[in-house]
């Protein structure tokens, strides 16, 4: 079970100073139905954070733990702007009716939803690929099986694969740019190689959009 | 690892990924990491009343940590092919 850490929406909050993957400014933030004005959204590898530029100093930061989503939705019928989507852990809202209509499922983990819309749209993509760089530098702290060995290994694995299976790995490798395969899985789990390669990923959209 | 390598070979199926939040997201399985953070391209949500802007997302990531279950295609599972890699992970520890 995680713990989560009390979020209070604009509070006294400063923009974090290292690991920055991606700046954007005039960017407006929304929690659930609630404009938050614009600001500057930092992707930071500790954390996602806004600052108001309404409210100078005011702004709030996201663990990446708490995230349970996000992506970049582009229909305009669901939410009137393109925006960076966040579903996140707990309730941040102050709304009162949430918490009755909720009340009936016991196990069920309150989200919030958040979204960031920049005036550039075209930043989007970059601001998803951002997040999902940072999101795996962040596995939960019990998560630490892998690391007690035993587990499947070895270039044996390959030879138990389907053809189907195997073929489908074979791509995985590839989009993971992992060209050794399995080998390289043992380094991967150790943590110093977290960061996977993604350069690939986005190969068939950029052919959808060019057609 | 076995369970990275199994998801691995589900890449290009369509999965269900069930959240504990009860969201379940149907999608196409995109690629998985290490840690199984999951992303689906394509997706749909079994329960649009509650989640209508999710539907406007052609592709999402999500957080190993917030799946409860995984639904897969029965005819892309060789599922003697987990036994053999499970009893083979068994016996080396």
């Amino acid at each position: 079970m995680v713990v989560k850490e009390e979020m209070v929406l604009l509070n006294s909050c400063s923009p974090p100073d290292e690991g920055i993957r991606k700046k954007q400014e005039n960017t407006s933030a929304f929690v659930g139905e609630r404009a938050l004005g614009k600001g500057t959204l930092f992707i930071a590898e500790s954390c996602v954070s806004w600052q108001s530029s309404e409210h100078e100093g005011q702004g709030f930061s996201l663990q990446y733990p708490g995230i349970s989503i996000h992506a970049v939705s582009r229909d305009l019928t669901a939410f009137p702007h393109e925006c960076l989507y966040l579903m996140v852990e707990g309730d941040l809202t102050d709304d009162a009716n949430r918490e009755e209509e909720e009340s009936d499922d016991e196990d069920l983990d309150p989200s919030t939803e958040m979204r960031f819309v920049p005036d550039d749209k075209t930043v989007l993509d970059q601001l998803y690929k951002a997040m999902s760089d940072c999101q795996i530098l962040h596995p939960d702290e019990n998560d630490s099986d892998f690391d007690e060995g035993g587990f499947y290994e070895g270039e044996d694995g390959l030879d138990h694969l389907s053809e189907q299976g195997q073929a489908n790995l074979q791509r995985m490798e590839n989009l993971l740019g992992q060209g050794d395969g399995q080998l390289n899985n043992n380094h991967a789990e150790n943590g110093d190689d977290g960061v996977i390669d993604e350069q690939f990923e986005d190969a068939d959209e950029e052919d959808d959009m060019e057609q | 690892m076995l369970f990275y390598s199994f998801f691995k070979s589900l890449v290009g199926k369509d999965v269900v990924v069930e959240l504990k939040n009860d969201l379940s997201i149907c999608g196409t399985l995109h690629s998985v990491d290490q840690f199984l953070n999951i992303k689906l391209t394509d997706i749909q949500v079994t329960d649009p009343d509650t989640y209508p802007h999710m539907l406007s997302v052609k592709n999402c990531f999500i957080r190993c940590s917030v799946v409860r279950y995984v639904q897969l295609p029965a005819d892309e599972c060789d599922t003697q092919l987990l036994q053999r890699c499970s009893k083979k992970r068994g016996s080396s520890e």
